[in-house]
């Protein structure tokens, strides 16, 4: 949030409330055009920021046949399009149903973006401080070192579907949470697939267009190996010997790849056999405010969730991949450029 | 028993010819042959596609593999294990003959059936005894 309000050329405050403050205490109208812009940027975050990734093919003539149905497509009101791009108000999620809705379609001369709405539930357990009991419970709990308590949380999510023109592949970005568990990106994923599909199906007469996922797997070895390409700060593989490695260093500091004990251990064996990845670009985004030009300096990171199993298979799969600290559309073009040129070399 | 290289070198040619597993076979013989001796290693099939590179298919190598693991030329053993979570638990030849003929694996150390054990076991590679012998 806060590079998007720098690129708009607004206030920041410390912290979020003061930010808040100080935005308010703006002067129309010569801000309008500054929160417009802000409004831009916040709706293409969405389609970007903080997701999970799967890829698909499709035949080049059902994405010509995706692209004539979603062009001029009228998506039926809702709740999440009469507020889009902001998120349902948290007193009206409680009473709509949990199934995806498509809420909007953003066009471009790239590709056409489906935006769908879901409103999806978790349970929360937080620690309950005992201080906060009258005495009288306090003595009843005196045995217990902590007290937890959970609660239902209701939240939206925006998962994106992507159809690129031109490319024969369509993607599908899923909404995550920090405490997201891999477990929930599955079901995710396939209730946005389904009615995806089933859209489709009834519109076009296609059956299960998005079957076909692209393995992530083989983009392991090829950053890792890339030299240049970006910085690598996690690495898992095994050795032959039966060693499992987890190596990760800290973000601000070199990469992996070039790190001393990493390239002993890697020196003194024959290959060594990676099965997850996080690798980082730093980004500079360039804005010109008031005829003079700022550079924003940003980080994206691209991670291949890979588990040590896959490597027993006899077709190492990874599925989908994680996006994270993207906010702007450029930087996800950057990254998904990066990932489709190492796809096919 | 001591066998020299260029004898199952001319075992692989004779049995695959100019297929592609002649080429894998031979990498992975000169792969196994220079692993140091005496050290215990738990080979993947992921690890083996490093070994051999991009140039062959999964389908390629797992036919080699297979070639490797037959008695004819056989460089590899194969083992499995039980995957469970972060752990992995040994799991004996035996363990496997008995899941696969009655369809329920017992878990060696739990005692417990494992549910879905299909998913759950993995297969991976040594060297064979006869990689020791190689001159």
């Amino acid at each position: 949030m806060k590079e998007m309000l720098t690129m708009c050329d607004l206030p920041i405050g410390k912290g979020r409330d003061a930010t808040i403050s100080r935005l308010l205490r703006q002067q129309f109208p010569a801000s309008e055009i500054k929160f417009q812009e802000l409004r831009t940027l916040y709706s293409n975050h969405i389609l970007v920021g903080q997701k999970v990734i799967r890829f698909f093919n499709v035949k080049e003539e059902y994405i010509d046949k995706l692209i004539c149905l979603f062009e001029f497509y009228e998506i039926e009101p809702t709740v999440y399009q009469k507020h889009y791009p902001f998120p349902v108000p948290d007193e009206d999620l409680t009473g709509i149903d949990a199934l995806p809705k498509l809420s909007h379609i953003e066009t471009t001369d790239e590709n056409i973006s489906l935006v769908f709405c879901t409103r999806r539930s978790f349970t929360e357990r937080t620690e309950i401080d005992i201080g906060d009991f009258n005495t009288e419970i306090q003595e009843k709990l005196v045995y217990y070192d902590k007290i937890y308590g959970t609660k239902r949380c209701i939240y939206q999510f925006f998962d994106i579907i992507v159809i690129w023109r031109n490319r024969n592949l369509v993607e599908i970005r899923i909404d995550i949470t920090k405490n997201s568990l891999s477990q929930e990106y599955d079901n995710s994923f396939s209730r946005i697939t389904k009615s995806f599909n089933s859209l489709v199906d009834t519109s076009l007469g296609i059956q299960e267009i998005l079957r076909n996922r692209v393995n992530f797997f083989p983009l392991i070895d090829k950053l890792y190996y890339s030299q240049n390409e970006g910085k690598v700060f996690e690495l898992f593989f095994t050795t032959d010997e039966g060693s499992t490695k987890k190596e990760i260093i800290k973000k601000d500091k070199g990469d992996l790849r070039y790190e001393t004990y990493h390239n002993a251990g890697k020196n003194a064996v024959h290959h060594i056999t990676a099965y997850h990845l996080a690798i980082l670009w730093n980004f500079i985004i360039s804005k010109h405010i008031q005829s003079q030009t700022i550079d924003i300096e940003t980080q994206v990171e691209l991670i291949l969730p890979g588990k040590y199993y896959i490597l027993s298979s006899t077709n190492p799969t990874i599925e989908q991949i994680i996006i994270e600290e993207c906010g702007f559309i450029e930087q996800y073009k950057f990254i998904f450029n990066i990932i489709d040129k190492y796809l096919k070399s | 028993m001591k066998v020299s290289k260029e004898s199952i070198v001319a075992q692989i040619y004779e049995d695959w010819g100019e297929k592609p597993q002649s080429q894998i076979c031979i990498v992975l013989l000169n792969y196994l042959t220079h692993l140091p001796k005496g050290k215990h290693y738990h080979i993947t099939f992921g690890s083996l596609k490093v070994v051999i590179g991009n140039s062959y298919t999964n389908t390629d190598l797992l036919k080699a593999i297979q070639y490797l693991c037959g008695d004819r030329t056989r460089l590899l053993d194969t083992n499995f294990e039980l995957l469970e979570d972060e752990r992995a638990v040994p799991l004996s030849h035996s363990d496997i003959e008995i899941a696969q003929a009655t369809g329920e694996l017992i878990h060696p150390k739990t005692g417990y059936t494992v549910k879905n054990f299909e998913e759950k076991v993995s297969l991976y590679f040594v060297p064979s005894s006869l990689t020791e012998n190689i001159i």
